[in-house]
């Protein structure tokens, strides 16, 4: 398992480190001290795992989830259980606090281990699209969400922004749609028109609408409208 | 309390009262007559006003004298015999224009030796006791305001000791710290020796000299020190200090946590946010009777964006304007540096 260390002061990383040699199924490959480096080194190294500081001078823990396209999975590490970690649903995901509990750790970590030891045959999906168990790391303002993609219904721009719609929330996230589509996997993300990818998962109704285009209905009372060009691409997808 | 009061306009307690008590006067010298004779004269209805008028105005005029001269802070015999004084003095032009009062309503006057001692005495004595009513009412009014000032300076105290203590004990440094700590044990056991030690002597001045009303500047800079060392252990070349610390101020008393909250703010909100770090600087020096403490430290100071643990800074001011009321505190940026420049008087 890839491991990838990221605090901003170098006895953290050391001790973090340190407390990791313990376990030979990680690897550490590479440590961090800040954001950027951080980010180029993920895309690089594609990291199973990561550990991440919160407090980080300049960007902090959460910006760099944020700029991410793919988020690997990660473990919180900070010094306090302060207001940082109260941004979302602290059980969602895993956190350490410092100086780090070694039997803490360990219960953080087996279940990890274990789970990617079970999923490595299929785990050939490195530089493939963004599937439905996918996750993807939101942050709008102060509030952060680790979202599951198949929990996603659609994505909508606005101007610069994307709005992400998931079970109740609809936070505004920095990005372009046309960006977004290519990385998603177009089997399950269907770009709409100009300004809507949709998940095809969530749809409940399609009818057709004026001069040969369609409209989608998602969860009940969400409707799209499908552009000319698009609604004939969907029709072919659908036909099967 | 102020030093120089400049004189203000009464407030409207000091007309009522006024009106009130020589309103009471009055009516005692006319209910005397009324009692007496059955009826009132058109004579003392005619005098009784132009006494009371008189003497609302002229005892207005002797509460500005009071304030003028700040009799009112005289040790207390010398304050009695300016009173006596000027009771006496403004004994005689009131009794000049209760003469030119009674002549105007062509009543006869009463010129003899006699008459004119009596009145020139009664004069005096209700000058004086009216002016040993507003010394009273002015020495209960300023001790209650001593009294609450006392009480903010305290309760200014308590916030303090509990806000450097939170800060001090900030979960966020204690671990960061131990943390570090941690990891220097197998690194370099002698410096985290050394670290546990400073730890240590942080946690007992938190717990020591926040007591304290005020302590050696000295000793305020040797809480800096291990402070500093800590964060260094922390930072590592991310972080440089540097004291300019003028001999002539070592043995200045300053209240506790002082130089520290400055520098634990410009640690928090300047250095600690810049990748590759800063330096800050401390300096104290004398200039005339004043004591100028100033930190610098590289960051950018944002006045618009409260921090939310920013309760130190707006605590010390608090305090700051108890102790010393004409204090001077500016926080400014400088070319990516932020300045924090305080001065006080410097007392031993």
């Amino acid at each position: 398992m890839n491991i990838i260390l990221i605090d901003d002061e170098r006895l953290a990383r050391k001790e973090m480190s340190s407390l990791l040699s313990n376990y030979s199924e990680l690897n550490i490959i590479d440590e961090c001290s800040n954001v950027d480096e951080a980010k180029v080194s993920i895309q690089k190294n594609n990291p199973d795992l990561i550990f991440l500081d919160i407090e980080m001078p300049e960007k902090n823990g959460f910006d760099l989830l944020a700029e991410l396209d793919f988020v690997p999975k990660v473990i919180f590490v900070t010094a306090y259980n302060d207001y940082a970690l109260k941004a979302f649903d602290v059980n969602a995901i895993g956190y350490l606090t410092k100086p780090v509990d070694p039997e803490r750790l360990k219960n953080v970590i087996a279940p990890l281990i274990e789970n990617h030891a079970t999923k490595k045959q299929e785990d050939s999906r490195q530089d493939s699209k963004l599937g439905l168990e996918h996750q993807i790391f939101l942050k709008d303002g102060d509030k952060c969400w680790f979202v599951t993609l198949k929990d996603v219904r659609y994505f909508e721009s606005e101007g610069n922004y994307i709005r992400v719609f998931f079970n109740h929330e609809k936070p505004l996230i920095l990005k372009s749609l046309n960006i977004l589509e290519e990385k998603l996997d177009e089997s399950i993300f269907f770009r709409a028109n100009r300004k809507h990818i949709i998940n095809l998962k969530h749809i409940t109704n399609i009818e057709n609408w004026f001069s040969g285009t369609l409209r989608i209905t998602l969860n009940k009372n969400e409707h799209i409208e499908v552009s000319r060009r698009q609604s004939s691409k969907f029709k072919t997808l659908m036909s099967l | 309390m102020s030093k120089n009061r400049t004189i203000l306009p009464p407030k409207p307690i000091f007309w009522i009262l006024q009106f009130l008590g020589w309103g009471f006067l009055i009516f005692l010298g006319v209910s005397e007559e009324l009692v007496s004779k059955g009826f009132v004269s058109y004579r003392t209805t005619v005098s009784s006003l132009i006494i009371g008028i008189g003497s609302i105005l002229l005892t207005s005029l002797f509460r500005l004298i009071i304030l003028r001269k700040n009799w009112l802070r005289l040790p207390f015999p010398r304050m009695i015999i300016k009173f006596l004084i000027w009771s006496g003095i403004l004994a005689i032009p009131f009794y000049l224009y209760m003469i030119l009062g009674l002549v105007i309503f062509s009543f006869e006057v009463n010129l003899t030796l006699a008459d004119i001692t009596s009145q020139l005495l009664s004069n005096f004595i209700i000058f004086f006791i009216w002016s040993l009513f507003y010394s009273t009412y002015f020495f209960i009014q300023n001790s209650r305001l001593q009294e609450l000032n006392n009480l903010r300076l305290l309760s200014a105290q308590k916030d303090m000791e509990l806000s450097v203590l939170k800060s001090q004990l900030n979960p966020h440094f204690m671990f960061n710290s131990l943390n570090s700590i941690r990891a220097l044990i197998d690194e370099d056991p002698v410096v985290a020796k050394n670290s546990i030690t400073q730890l240590s002597n942080i946690l007992r001045n938190t717990l020591v000299l926040g007591q304290e009303k005020f302590i050696y500047l000295e000793d305020e800079l040797k809480i800096v020190t291990d402070y500093l060392n800590i964060e260094k252990v922390r930072f590592e070349e991310r972080l440089e200090t540097e004291f300019n610390i003028d001999e002539k101020t070592k043995r200045i008393k300053i209240p506790p946590f002082l130089i520290q909250t400055f520098v634990e703010n410009g640690i928090k909100h300047g250095i600690s946010k810049l990748t590759k770090g800063g330096t800050i600087i401390i300096n104290t020096k004398k200039v005339e009777g004043s004591l100028i403490i100033k930190v610098i430290n590289d960051g950018i100071y944002d006045k618009d964006k409260p921090s939310v643990t920013g309760i130190g800074l707006t605590n010390l001011k608090k305090r700051l304007a108890l102790i010393y009321p004409n204090y001077s505190l500016s926080i400014e940026n400088k070319a990516h540096k932020v300045v924090t420049t305080l001065s006080i008087p410097a007392s031993n």
